[in-house]
């Protein structure tokens, strides 16, 4: 008996513990589906509700507020939503891929996914960023005469903090997904070669 | 529904060993891990079960799931631990005996140790899956398939030395 067929008999030798029944699953898996259309429907009210409390806020005060004010406004709020979108797109991308194909296939659809998931989070994310961080400035700047000095002070360091643990998550995500992709990109490389 | 209810049953029973046993050589023995992944596995089953089209056999069609989802499971969530090499779960098993125990520890090690391809090629193979299902299941050649498989053996074979 040669050493390898000694592995298999041991690998054989394995016991397996279930976690639920059939029925639980089943019910974990319709559970899980109802869970994705709520949090799709989620986001469209979310998306929809936004856009509608601009566009009246735009119609109702734009007289009455400095044009600065309402700019910055708006950039916030826009820089907000179009993350948003990217992630719902990202979400939906990532949901398409095909889990039944074979190893190299789901590979090769994962890798073109997280391709560009690369893009959002190293060109889209910082310009989303800098959308933010110039609307929040002509916000405040336009805000300073109505607020105190000790309000103000707050904000600024309320925002730096923020700001920091913003960048911390980014830069956490992007690099989960780098190595998910070097790992993906690693595993291409080892199907297609002969070795 | 009833007829696809009662499908799903037959094919858990069938087949949760087998994917069971796949996960947790590729989780390094943890057994935790292993049965939640396996869980996750037919959860996508049961979603994809109308899909299936007898291209493929059934088993070979959920390998490929079991596959693609034990590559992904632990690296897309950011709330799942990473695996610890030495985590292996102690389970008063009548007929585990301690050397048994030892020779799975030292073999999951060394599953381990192949590189990611290997270590999914040679999980399908101690299953006894056959060649033709395994290049179907991982996408490549039967030709290049034996050649990766020899010299996973053969590594394989050398590092457990039982």
């Amino acid at each position: 008996m040669t050493s390898f067929d000694q592995i298999q008999e041991l690998w054989k030798l394995q016991q397996y513990h279930k976690k639920g029944t059939p029925d639980e699953i089943i019910r974990r898996a319709k559970q899980h589906t109802r869970e994705i259309r709520r949090k799709h429907k989620g986001i469209i009210v979310i998306l929809t509700l936004t856009v509608l409390m601009l566009l009246l806020y735009f119609i109702s005060f734009s007289s009455r507020f400095a044009n600065q004010a309402l700019a910055g406004f708006m950039l916030m709020v826009l820089s907000i939503l179009v993350r948003i979108a990217a992630e719902s797109i990202s979400y939906h991308r990532f949901a398409a891929i095909d889990i039944k194909k074979s190893l190299q296939q789901y590979a090769q659809e994962t890798i073109l996914f997280y391709q560009f998931r690369k893009k959002i989070l190293f060109l889209l994310t910082p310009l989303v960023f800098a959308l933010y961080v110039t609307g929040f400035l002509l916000l405040l700047s336009a805000a300073k005469k109505n607020i105190s000095h000790s309000f103000y002070i707050y904000t600024i360091v309320s925002a730096i903090l923020f700001a920091l643990f913003i960048s911390w998550l980014i830069i956490k995500q992007t690099k989960k997904e780098i190595k998910l992709l070097q790992l993906l990109t690693r595993l291409q490389e080892e199907l297609k070669s002969n070795k | 529904m009833q007829q696809q209810h009662e499908s799903f049953t037959a094919i858990y029973n069938e087949q949760y060993a087998k994917v069971f046993r796949l996960c947790k050589g590729y989780f390094n023995g943890n057994e935790v891990i292993a049965v939640d992944a396996t869980q996750e596995v037919f959860i996508k089953v049961w979603q994809h079960m109308e899909e299936f089209r007898n291209e493929s056999s059934m088993s070979t069609w959920i390998y490929r799931i079991a596959v693609n989802t034990c590559l992904l499971y632990l690296r897309k969530a950011s709330t799942r631990k990473e695996i610890q090499t030495e985590t292996f779960p102690e389970r008063p098993d009548e007929l585990y005996n301690a050397v048994t125990e030892q020779r799975l520890k030292k073999m999951y090690n060394c599953i381990q140790q192949l590189d990611e391809t290997g270590r999914l090629i040679i999980l399908l193979v101690l299953d006894g899956i056959e060649y033709a299902d395994i290049s179907s299941i991982i996408g490549i050649t039967e030709d290049t398939l034996r050649v990766k498989i020899h010299r996973i053996k053969k590594s394989l074979s050398n590092c457990v030395k039982l």
